[in-house]
C-alpha cells in the first residue's frame, strides 16, 4: 500500500463496524506516530521514550488480534484460521524487529531501527485492515467482541504476566511504622 | 475470575486522572495507554510541575495520579508529602492512587517515595498491563494516617514492570543477587554452625581436663596417703626390730647373767652369804 493509501491517522472509511475494533486499530496508528515524532523532536530520553512505545505497541498487537480471533470464533467466521495465521506472522516479524532494536547500542541506529518499526507496524496495520479485516466487516457483530479495554486482553494474552511482577518492598529493610 | 472483576470495578470506574509529567512524549503515551487501554471516557489533565499538579487538583477532584517521580525525586516526593498531609488545607481526596515511574530507581529512592505516601511505582519502558495491575492493586490499598505516615497501608506490596530484554536482564541479574545471598546465608549458617561446634567442642575439652586435673589430684593424695602409710609401716617396723634387738639384748645378757650367776646349791656356806650380800646391795 502506498503513503498515499495510508493515512497517518485512522480515518472512518478504515472502520469495520465495531467500535472496540476500531479503537484498537486506532491505537496502532497512534503509537506507531507517537514513535515517529519522538524521533524526528529526538528528546533528551528519545530511548526511553522508544522502549516504552515498542512494548506497549508489542502487548497491543497481541490483546488486539486476541480479541479480532475470539470474535470471529464465535461468530464460525469461515476464513479464521487463514486471517490467525496472517497474525502469528506479523507478531513474528514484530518480535524480530523488537529483538534486532534491543541489540543495539548506537544511539543513531536504534532512531533508524525504531523509524523502520514504526513504519512497518503503520503500512502493515493499514494494509492489514483494508485487504483482510474488511472481509470480516459484515460477518463479526458487535455481539461477538470482547470489548474491554485492550489493556486486559492484552493481559491475557501475555499469560503468566504475573510471573514478572517483582516484589519492591523486598528491596528496602522493614516496612516503618503502620 | 475474581481478578477481572476487580479490576473493572476499580479502574473502570474513574473518570478524572490527573499527569503529572513535564515530557510531552510521555504525557501522549500515558495518554494512549489509558485512553485505550483503561476507562472509556477518561477526562486526563496534564501538569507540567508539582505546582501546577496541586492547582488542578485544587480545581476539580481527581481519581487517580500517575507522575514522574524525579520531577526532580525532591519535588515528587514534596507533591506527594503536600497531598496525603494535607487533610486539612484541601479540598480533595488526599488518599487517591498516585502511581510513579522512572528510568529506574535506588532502594532509598523507594524507601523515600514509599514513606511520602506513593502507592506504585512502575520502571520504564511503561507497559500497559504493569499499568494496570499497579492501578488495581493501588485502588484497594487502604489509606493510613497517623502522626508519622499518611498514605497508602505500605505492607501491600509494590507492582514493579519489567519489560522487554531489561525485564530478561534484570530477571537474571535478580536471580544470580538471590543465588548469591543464598549461598552467603548458606555459607554463615554453616560457619556458624561451625562456630557452634568448635566452641562446644572447646568446652568439652575443658571440662575434660578439669575432670582429668580432678582425677590426677586424687589420684596424687591417694599415692600420698599410700607413701605415708608404708614410711609409717616402715617407720613401725624399724622400732619392731629396734624391740626386737633389745629383746634379744636383754635375754641374752639375762642368759649371760644366768650363766655367770653361781648356783646357790653348789657354794659353799661363805660364797653363799657373799652372793646374797651382793644381791642384798
Ligand atoms: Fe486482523
Amino acid at each position: 500500500m502506498t503513503d498515499q493509501a495510508c493515512p497517518i491517522e485512522w480515518t472512518p472509511d478504515l472502520s469495520v463496524g465495531i467500535e472496540a475494533i476500531d479503537d484498537d486499530h486506532k491505537t496502532f496508528f497512534v503509537v506507531a506516530d507517537l514513535m515517529q515524532s519522538a524521533i524526528r523532536e529526538n528528546p533528551q530520553n528519545l530511548e526511553a521514550i522508544l522502549r516504552s512505545s515498542i512494548t506497549i505497541l508489542q502487548e497491543y498487537v497481541n490483546g488486539h488480534f486476541l480479541r479480532e480471533e475470539r470474535a470471529m470464533e464465535a461468530a464460525g467466521y469461515p476464513k479464521l484460521a487463514e486471517h490467525h495465521a496472517l497474525h502469528e506472522a506479523f507478531k513474528a516479524t514484530a518480535h524480530r524487529f523488537v529483538e534486532d532494536f534491543n541489540k543495539i547500542v548506537d544511539h543513531n541506529e536504534q532512531k533508524k531501527a525504531a523509524q523502520k518499526l514504526a513504519e512497518v507496524v503503520h503500512d502493515w496495520v493499514c494494509d492489514h485492515i483494508a485487504k483482510v479485516d474488511m472481509a470480516y466487516k459484515d460477518f463479526l457483530k458487535a455481539e461477538h467482541v470482547d470489548s474491554r479495554p485492550l489493556a486486559f486482553l492484552s493481559q491475557e494474552a501475555d499469560e503468566g504476566g504475573d510471573d514478572d511482577d517483582f516484589d519492591l518492598m523486598s528491596m528496602i529493610p522493614g516496612d516503618g511504622p503502620q | 475470575m475474581q481478578d477481572k472483576v476487580e479490576i473493572v470495578f476499580n479502574i473502570l470506574s474513574a473518570e478524572y486522572c490527573l499527569v503529572l509529567d513535564p515530557n510531552p512524549h510521555y504525557q501522549r503515551l500515558v495518554k494512549e495507554i489509558l485512553r485505550f487501554g483503561g476507562p472509556k471516557n477518561l477526562e486526563i489533565e496534564f501538569a507540567v510541575d508539582a505546582d501546577h499538579g496541586l492547582r488542578l487538583l485544587r480545581e476539580g477532584s481527581m481519581h487517580f495520579i500517575v507522575m514522574e517521580t524525579k520531577l526532580p525525586l525532591e519535588e515528587s516526593i514534596d507533591f506527594l508529602m503536600k497531598i496525603r498531609k494535607g487533610r486539612a488545607k484541601w479540598n480533595f481526596d488526599i488518599s487517591l492512587p498516585i502511581i510513579g515511574y522512572a528510568d529506574a530507581f535506588t532502594p532509598q529512592e523507594i524507601y523515600r517515595l514509599r514513606d511520602a505516601g506513593i502507592s506504585e511505582l512502575m520502571i520504564r519502558p511503561l507497559s500497559a498491563a504493569t499499568f494496570f495491575k499497579c492501578l488495581k492493586s493501588a485502588s484497594s490499598r487502604k489509606f493510613i494516617e497517623t502522626s508519622g505516615y499518611c498514605g497508602p497501608d505500605r505492607r501491600r506490596r509494590l507492582v514493579m514492570n519489567y519489560a522487554n530484554k531489561r525485564r530478561a536482564d534484570d530477571r537474571a541479574a535478580e536471580l544470580a543477587e538471590a543465588a548469591k545471598a543464598e549461598e552467603a546465608r548458606l555459607k554463615a549458617e554453616a560457619d556458624a554452625k561451625a562456630a557452634l561446634q568448635a566452641a562446644a567442642k572447646a568446652e568439652e575439652e575443658k571440662a575434660r581436663k578439669l575432670e582429668e586435673a580432678q582425677a590426677e589430684a586424687v589420684r596424687k593424695k591417694v599415692q600420698a596417703e599410700q607413701l605415708a602409710r608404708e614410711k609409717a609401716q616402715a617407720e613401725a617396723a624399724v622400732a619392731a626390730a629396734a624391740v626386737a634387738a633389745a629383746e634379744m639384748a636383754r635375754n641374752k645378757a639375762e642368759a649371760e647373767a644366768a650363766a655367770a650367776k653361781p648356783d646357790p646349791s653348789a657354794m659353799t656356806q661363805e660364797e653363799l652369804s657373799r652372793h646374797l650380800l651382793k644381791q642384798k646391795k
